[in-house]
């Protein structure tokens, strides 16, 4: 599927739209994807696809696209200098859909939810520490903050203060 | 019956036809019989003449008989051959456990092939407590010293219309008295109580004692109609103790309905989400109208939370009752208690629906926090259509209430969508709406215990018992938060949350060896303190204290009072940057010892600005 899809409503909306959508999507399929871990090629693509404004910052050690959806969920991405997806984050009154913005990570977070769900963690924030992902969601409703990286992918003297 | 008649006039058309080939012979004119009832709408210890009109030209009558067999009684039958007229009487019983239809049958004496019968439903007798003035359904609620509830029983099915006896108990009068004729009664709080005290009031039917209806009233110091008890007591599951949580009785009804009500306990009140939502596996014999579109598919909701679970079930209507309070056809969830496909959308953290008591550790939450629909947010509302045409995971259309996994959200308008019950409360006792905010009163404690007891008001300064007076008001910003400072950071995401257990926030604290989400600081417990700030008004240092939770969980595991439980958001040091994914969760702890007051968004309150805000 595809990078960075803020809101599966909006994909399915558009994906419900008409035979081009899927056609792009048959054409995305081959390329790297922008979710963590990803590559980043294909944001522009996303953009147009779910009409996110993308805004893209530099910092020293990595660049930051932004995209914001209709329904006003922030989404960060920060992809280090090699084009890798090292972190997301987002904010906003919705939860952006996890599997998208995950790829791959998105069975180790469902895992380590259902971890915290079974210990005495109920409504509160969900805090999920393992080797390969640090997964951090908070709030309430109408108000959804979280973030997710992959220690390992961290840049050399990046730190998790910045992934904001 | 009918196939009976068919048959006999197809016989009588052979026999013409038979007639006319065969040539004279004497015609048997087909037996048919007509029945009917002196009152077709028998009720319960009733009786009925039953007549019964016997076509038969050999002038016989009929054989009586009804099913199921015992369920009334028959006598007196009678027939008069001159004519054709056979009689009984039916009498049902006074007395009934479950809903029977009754068949009378008469069978012809001639030919016991020909009959004809008809139908007699009845239904069990019941008993619904009211309050007599306003006349609405009498739910839990809480009184005053000294003063008194006038009460009224609706009888339905009773044959003898013999109405009820009134009891209370404890029965020592410590909890107040209770007086009463068959259909009205008396209830006088006692002029002072040692503490909070509860009574339970019950009306019996005199005509079967084995039903009657029975309501908890609880008498306080600052009882009322717009207050409600909150017990903190670990919850409605034996066992299984939800910490620092809030617990109330709400009481349902069929929309219009002063008979078909349910009351259910253990409802969590919950100032971090919008809407009323009842687990049916809590409330299984509870049937509310859905919300329908012209297809006849069934509007359905998914409340998502940020620890991944959901709650997925109908959009259904209801009177709601809270105390003395009304909310008429408030829009609720019912949550399913199967749940075959639920919309991907909805299912995104990829664990599983709440569907059972012990998983939501509730029968049902109460959210009334500070918006006035579940999808509505500082003056926009995301699910009406009116915002764009993308919509969020909280609405769709299923038919015959299942949905798909690839379904998508569809628009709903305000009226329809979960609504935050303050919004539609009426009191109807002093004729004012108490629907801009909520007060949530709880007693200082320092150690856990078993439970604690506090109050919840409705309303801020709509009555005589709920003004603001010198609380100092905190407003929110476009995302009904504040910012808390703690420790060097500046968390500008804070907010005040009845539902969460637990203070959160980002911290050098060590972390619980067993129970790694919480704080087992090397001293326990510890004061520390936090300023909160509000958006444009309200600035206040909160001291608060962390305790062990290893300890805390291991020696007082099966208490619903922690004061000192707090836990992690966030890391420190990974948060000073106004980092979003940290912040202040000023979660229950926060309100142990304090009046809070919680206005809802766009609501005015008098001396005070308009809503969202909160105040202590």
């Amino acid at each position: 599927m595809k990078a960075y899809l803020l809101d599966n409503t909006t994909v399915r909306m558009a994906q419900k739209a008409g035979i081009l959508i899927t056609l792009l999507t048959i054409a995305l399929t081959p390329r790297a994807l922008a979710f963590l871990g990803g590559s980043e090629d294909s944001v522009q693509d996303d953009q147009a696809l779910l009409e996110a404004k993308v805004r893209t910052t530099t910092a020293a050690a990595y660049r930051i696209h932004e995209l914001t959806s209709p329904l006003g969920i922030l989404v960060r991405e920060y992809v280090s200098q090699a084009g890798v997806v090292f972190a997301v984050s987002w904010q906003g009154p919705f939860q952006p859909d996890m599997k998208q913005i995950l790829g791959s990570y998105f069975v180790e977070y469902s895992l380590g939810a259902k971890e915290e769900r079974e210990g005495r963690v109920r409504r509160s924030p969900l805090n999920i520490y393992r080797h390969s992902l640090v997964f951090q969601s908070a709030g309430h409703m109408r108000a959804n903050f979280g973030r997710a990286y992959d220690p390992r992918l961290l840049p050399p003297g990046v730190n998790a203060d910045e992934l904001r | 019956m009918r196939k009976a008649l068919l048959l006999s006039g197809l016989a009588a058309s052979l026999g013409l036809v038979g007639c006319f080939k065969r040539g004279p012979e004497v015609l048997q004119t087909p037996i048919s019989i007509s029945i009917s009832s002196s009152n077709p709408n028998v009720g319960v210890g009733q009786s009925a003449t039953i007549t019964a009109i016997v076509y038969d030209q050999n002038k016989q009558g009929v054989q009586w008989s009804f099913s199921p067999l015992n369920f009334g009684t028959m006598g007196n039958a009678t027939f008069d051959p001159s004519t054709l007229t056979a009689t009984v009487t039916y009498t049902a019983p006074s007395v009934l456990a479950n809903p029977t239809k009754v068949t009378v049958t008469a069978t012809s004496v001639t030919n016991p092939n020909i009959s004809a019968n008809l139908t007699f439903s009845f239904s069990p007798l019941s008993v619904s407590l009211l309050n007599f003035n306003p006349f609405i359904p009498l739910a839990p609620q809480t009184v005053s010293p000294g003063s008194q509830i006038l009460l009224a029983v609706q009888v339905t099915n009773d044959g003898s219309n013999k109405g009820v006896t009134w009891s209370i108990s404890p029965a020592t009068g410590v909890a107040g008295t209770i007086s009463g004729s068959s259909f009205y009664g008396q209830y006088n709080a006692p002029s002072s109580v040692a503490g909070p005290t509860d009574a339970i009031i019950t009306a019996t039917s005199v005509t079967n004692p084995a039903v009657s209806a029975s309501q908890k009233l609880t008498i306080l110091p600052n009882g009322g109609a717009n207050v409600v008890t909150l017990n903190v007591d670990g919850g409605p599951i034996p066992g299984s103790p939800e910490p620092n949580a809030a617990f109330t009785s709400i009481m349902l009804c069929s929309p219009g309905s002063t008979t078909s009500c349910q009351t259910i306990d253990g409802i969590l009140v919950d100032t971090g989400s919008y809407g009323l939502r009842i687990l049916q596996a809590a409330a299984p014999s509870l049937k509310l109208p859905l919300i329908t579109d012209q297809l006849g598919d069934t509007l359905e909701n998914c409340a998502s939370w940020p620890d991944g679970s959901f709650l997925w079930g109908p959009v259904s209507k209801a009177d709601f009752y809270i105390g003395g309070e009304t909310a008429s056809s408030l829009v609720i969830q019912v949550i399913s208690s199967t749940q075959a496909a639920v919309p991907n959308g909805c299912a995104n953290g990829g664990t599983t629906g709440d569907i059972t008591p012990l998983q939501l550790g509730a029968n049902g939450i109460l959210g009334i926090g500070p918006e006035p629909t579940d999808c509505t947010l500082s003056g926009v509302n995301y699910c009406d259509g009116s915002k764009q045409s993308t919509l969020p995971n909280l609405y769709y259309s299923c038919p015959s209430a299942v949905c798909t996994t690839a379904d998508s959200p569809i628009v709903v308008p305000a009226a329809l969508q979960i609504s935050n019950p303050i919004i539609s409360l009426q009191n109807p006792s002093s004729g004012l709406n108490d629907n801009n905010g909520v007060i949530i009163q709880l007693p200082a404690v320092s150690d856990p215990q078993a439970s604690a007891l506090g109050t919840l008001t409705f309303g801020i300064g709509t009555e005589p018992n709920n003004s603001l007076g010198s609380a100092q008001v905190f407003t929110l910003d476009a995302n009904d938060n504040f910012t808390t400072t703690y420790n060097g950071q500046t968390l500008t995401n804070s907010f005040i949350d009845s539902g969460q257990n637990t203070l959160r926030f980002p911290d050098t604290l060590p972390t619980c060896p067993v129970n790694t989400n919480y704080y087992c600081p090397a001293t326990s417990p510890t004061s520390l303190s936090a300023t909160m700030t509000g958006a444009t008004q309200g600035q206040s240092t909160i001291t608060f204290n962390v305790d062990d939770a290893d300890n805390l969980f291991s020696t007082a595991g099966q208490d619903g009072v922690f004061p000192g439980l707090a836990g992690p958001q966030g890391q420190y040091g990974n948060c000073s940057n106004g980092n979003a994914s940290c912040m202040f969760v000023w979660g229950f702890p926060f309100f142990y010892g304090r009046t809070v007051f919680e206005a809802i968004d766009g609501q005015p309150v008098f001396n005070a600005p308009n809503g969202p805000w909160w105040a202590f």
